[in-house]
């Protein structure tokens, strides 16, 4: 579904249907020549369902499905708009008797109308067709339902055996250890049969004949079968737990790896706890699966077959008895389980909710304290408390009855075979001994007492295989592009900059940076200027290379920007966010970041000239404190300031100030300015600040309203020609007069 | 343009914008409505703001103010902006690798959707209500699930 140009008329036929397509013709017109269509899925009247627009020749012509609503001549329109709604929009034109509404559709649609409407106003604006972008279909055709990752492959439709596939593609490089589970399981399997056999054994050949000769033997081959059962087990666990950690080992490094090099975009859509929960979670239960859950089944599944075949083999009669209870405890498995597994998804949900409460009281302690907030909290907490433990204590009450209840059952199936057993034996019948009784129900415990387990565990599987598909959705998410075959090998990068009409959004549908046009010269200094939310942190963020720009180019030293290696790239910019990012470790590693073979004289140089060096002394361990998450708090400013250092330190060919000293106290910011001045010299610089009187050394100053450059000049130049900038200059200037006659006051 | 408690407002339509004038004043504006608390608070205390700049007009708690037709003019306006389906009936819900897939049937029509990290996008609002958020950014709101019927309250039960 999508606004799509036609090429050739076979495009546009699955998209309308048949009714629609003979509707159109007794109106005249001829759906195949349409030039562009685009569907909405909202009816006029509010409610969901699908209704199209065409452009055939100069008429726009809208149809519901039922019959054609509206009949718009090209030239009656002066452009199409796009109204934003609550979790919908509609697509407007002005006409010159007033606006009309086009077409009503969710957000859903809304990238395709974007493009769409873009186009339109071109085709309306010059009479030329322009090409529309076509954007992926996101509907799988098996299930119906929206398809997750954009990729194209609907999770839900991918079955069981390719995660388990891929798992077992993933042990390749260890495939000797996989063998000896394999061989192991054999073996233990094996071991179990004996004990039984030999039960028989003694009470035919010796306790009924009265011989004791071959009992030692015997007792021996018991105690021999204990052992080799007990060793094969161990050795399967061992091995088992080693392959599963191994292989959670390598998948989260390279998961840790691969979310580093995803596009920013990526981190946008999700929350950091998902991801996070995601990387730990999943590959947890999935190892804990592995570890236990896949050897249990492999040896229970195997000394199923095993001794439903030794049973049949020793008296056929007996064997059925014996599987009677069978369907009924896979049935009643089943049913107990599907009633306790909406319990364990809510004792889920409980702990979750208990976990967030706890963390959210003890980081925002001092908040809690000053508005008086304990009780309060502690009522919310104690709620979900007191429903965690009803869970869980259903939970309990349902797995104590569950295995109470198939123990029960499993006795009633041993009790029939001794009647049935008993009868025979003592009618005398010569195919029955006393052994083979005695045999049986040995084996018939080691048939049962798994049974009850496989529900859950398959169950457990299906759990783990969820998390593993999960863990492999992130693998399988196209990383950033790093470098191209035809990357330039050792740039020299001088700091050249040049925009040419770039269009951005980071949601579909609503674009951020409209058609943007400007060139930067090797070595000058650019301010940017406009109010929050214009989009100077987006422009920054394209020409690193965060996001990938909608349309237009970007180039850097003349040539086009995804053709540096995205290291060469980030190394030649320096960058000081509003946000600063320090990370866990000592304010040394802080600003040697981007070098970290630099001296500690350089770090001092650095910090020095960024104004953080007294402060930095003044900590206890000075270069050596340890800061970030869990690490001595800094303040805004002197996280601010330490990343300033690490840009000096750094020495890039283009340094980009985001708000940087937007933390900082106007006296401090005085100072590191000159700090700043100096470290400008001779490279391309970009500053962001609000305080304009900062960028009044700037070159050129580029102002940007509502993503597009509205004015650019220098400071003089844009006062004079009285536009938005001297604007803002002024209503600064008498907020800065206000704020000075309250000093005096 | 001027703001008294308790003065008379004027809403008219014209070419599907809406209007507002003071009582008093010869001038209409353009204007849109919108509501304060959109999720929660039963569309109650709606904003009137300027079209073009975005600024208040008027922030009604009551629709005291308005005539008859100025009030079903908002409360058209109110429906046409804010596209909330409610969800009348559960065909089917499952979870597959954490995600949540809805088939429904809201008082918009039935709708198949996705929706993602319930964490986030299921907000209960009091005991009774959640508003989910489907993977397109959609909202749904499931307002009082006694009054569903018996299958989907089943269905609801079963993952909550
Ligand atoms: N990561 C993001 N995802 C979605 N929208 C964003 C993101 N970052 C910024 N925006 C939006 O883009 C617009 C421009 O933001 P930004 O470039 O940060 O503005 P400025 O730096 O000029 O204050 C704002 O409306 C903001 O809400
Ligand atoms: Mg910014």
């Amino acid at each position: 579904m999508s606004g799509r140009r036609i090429d050739q008329s076979m495009q546009y036929q699955p998209m309308l249907p048949d009714s629609v397509i003979r509707d159109l013709q007794n109106h005249g017109y001829a759906p195949e020549s349409a030039e562009y269509l685009i569907s909405a899925d909202i009816l006029a009247d509010g409610n969901f369902g699908d209704s199209w627009m065409l452009l055939i020749g100069v008429k726009l012509v809208i149809t519901d499905g039922q019959r054609v609503i509206e009949q718009l001549s090209l030239s009656d329109i002066k452009r199409v708009y796009i109204e934003e709604l609550f979790a919908s929009a509609c697509l407007k034109a002005e006409c010159r008797e007033g606006d009309k509404c086009l077409l009503r559709y969710t957000k859903s649609r809304a990238s395709d109308f974007a493009n769409f409407c873009r186009v339109l106003n071109e085709r309306i604006a010059t009479g030329e067709n322009v090409a529309v972008r076509e954007e992926a279909n996101t509907v799988c055709s098996q299930c119906g339902y929206p398809i997750a990752e954009k990729d194209g492959v609907c999770p839900k439709c991918v079955p069981n055996w390719s995660v388990l596939k891929r798992l077992l593609g993933l042990m390749q490089p260890y495939k000797s250890r996989l063998y000896l589970v394999v061989i192991c399981t054999f073996i233990a399997v094996a071991a179990q049969m004996i004990p039984p056999y030999i039960t028989k054994r003694i009470v035919d050949d010796v306790i009924i004949v009265k011989d004791a000769s071959a009992l030692s033997l015997l007792i021996g081959i018991m105690l021999l079968a204990g052992i080799v059962y007990l060793s094969a087990r161990w050795i399967i666990g061992a091995t088992s737990a080693w392959l599963s950690a191994r292989l959670i080992s390598d998948l989260r490094a390279r998961l840790h790896l691969h979310l580093q090099k995803l596009q920013l975009s990526y981190f946008n859509k999700r929350s950091s706890g998902d991801i996070v929960a995601r990387v730990m979670q999943d590959t947890t239960e999935l190892q804990q699966f592995l570890i236990e859950g896949l050897p249990f089944l492999l040896v229970n599944g195997f000394s199923f077959i095993v001794i439903s075949v030794i049973l049949l083999s020793l008296d056929s009669g007996l064997a059925l008895i014996a599987f009677f209870p069978v369907p009924f405890l896979i049935v009643g498995v089943h049913w107990v389980w599907q009633r306790l597994r909406p319990l364990l998804y809510k004792r889920g949900r409980y702990r979750g909710e208990i976990t967030s409460i706890l963390a959210e009281s003890v980081r925002g302690v001092r908040a809690v304290k000053a508005a008086g907030f304990e009780q309060a909290r502690a009522d919310h907490f104690n709620e979900y408390n007191e429903k965690f433990f009803h869970s869980l204590r259903r939970i309990m009450t349902g797995f104590v009855g569950f295995s109470e209840g198939s123990y029960w059952l499993m006795s009633v199936g041993v009790a029939v075979i001794w009647l049935f057993a008993s009868i025979r034996l003592t009618g005398a019948d010569d195919n029955l001994s006393l052994g083979d009784l005695l045999a049986f129900v040995g084996y018939i415990w080691l048939f049962y007492a798994p049974l009850q387990w496989f529900g859950v565990i398959m169950n457990w599987m299906n759990n783990a295989f969820a998390g593993a598909e999960r863990i492999f959705s992130i693998l399988d998410t196209e990383p950033e592009m790093y470098d191209r075959a035809d990357s330039i090998q050792q740039p020299h990068i001088k700091g050249e900059i040049e925009f040419r009409n770039v269009h951005f959004s980071y949601e579909k549908g609503k674009e951020i940076l409209k058609g943007l046009d400007f060139h930067i010269r090797e070595g000058e200094m650019i301010g940017l200027v406009g109010k929050s939310g214009m989009g100077k942190s987006t422009m920054i963020n394209l020409i690193c290379r965060f996001y990938q720009p909608d349309s237009g180019q970007i180039l850097l030293d003349g040539e086009a920007l995804d053709r540096y290696r995205l290291r060469d790239l980030r190394h030649a910019i320096g960058i000081v966010m509003q946000d600063p990012f320090i990370f866990y470790g000592s304010i040394r590693e802080n600003i040697a970041y981007g070098r970290p073979n630099a001296s500690i004289d350089q770090v001092i140089d650095a910090a020095r000239a960024a104004h953080a060096h007294e402060f930095i002394l003044d900590k206890e361990f000075a270069y050596d404190t340890i800061i970030g998450e869990n690490g001595v708090e800094l303040s805004g400013g002197e996280r601010q300031r330490i990343t300033i250092a690490r840009a000096i330190l750094q020495d890039p060919a283009i340094l980009i100030l985001d708000e940087a000293t937007s933390l900082v106290d106007s006296e401090t910011e005085q100072s590191i300015q000159s700090a700043i001045d100096a470290l400008v010299k001779n490279r391309t610089t970009i500053a962001i600040a609000h305080r304009l009187g900062t960028l009044r050394n700037a070159d050129r100053l580029l102002v940007v309203d509502d993503g597009e450059i509205v004015e650019q000049g220098t400071h003089d130049q844009l006062l004079q020609s009285k536009g938005i900038y001297a604007r803002l200059v002024k209503v600064q200037s008498e907020l800065n007069e206000l704020s000075a006659k309250a000093h005096i006051a | 343009m001027s703001a008294i408690d308790n003065q008379k407002i004027y809403l008219s339509r014209k070419d599907d914008q809406l209007y507002l004038r003071f009582d008093g004043d010869h001038e209409s504006v353009p204007v849109s409505a919108l509501l304060a608390a959109p999720l929660s608070e039963d569309r109650k205390i709606i904003s009137i703001v300027h079209k073009k700049d975005r600024k208040e007009l008027v922030l009604l708690k009551t629709l005291d103010r308005l005539d008859e037709s100025g009030r079903k003019l908002l409360r058209d306006e109110i429906q046409r902006r804010y596209f909330l389906p409610q969800i009348e009936k559960i065909n089917d819900v499952n979870i597959h690798l954490g995600d949540y897939y809805w088939d429904v049937i809201t008082d918009r029509g039935s709708r198949k959707f996705l929706l993602r990290s319930p964490a986030i996008n299921m907000r209960w609002v009091g005991s009774k209500r959640i508003i989910l958020c489907d993977s397109d950014g959609i909202h749904y709101d499931l307002d009082d699930f006694d009054s569903l019927d018996k299958d989907s309250r089943k269905l609801l039960e079963r993952i909550l």
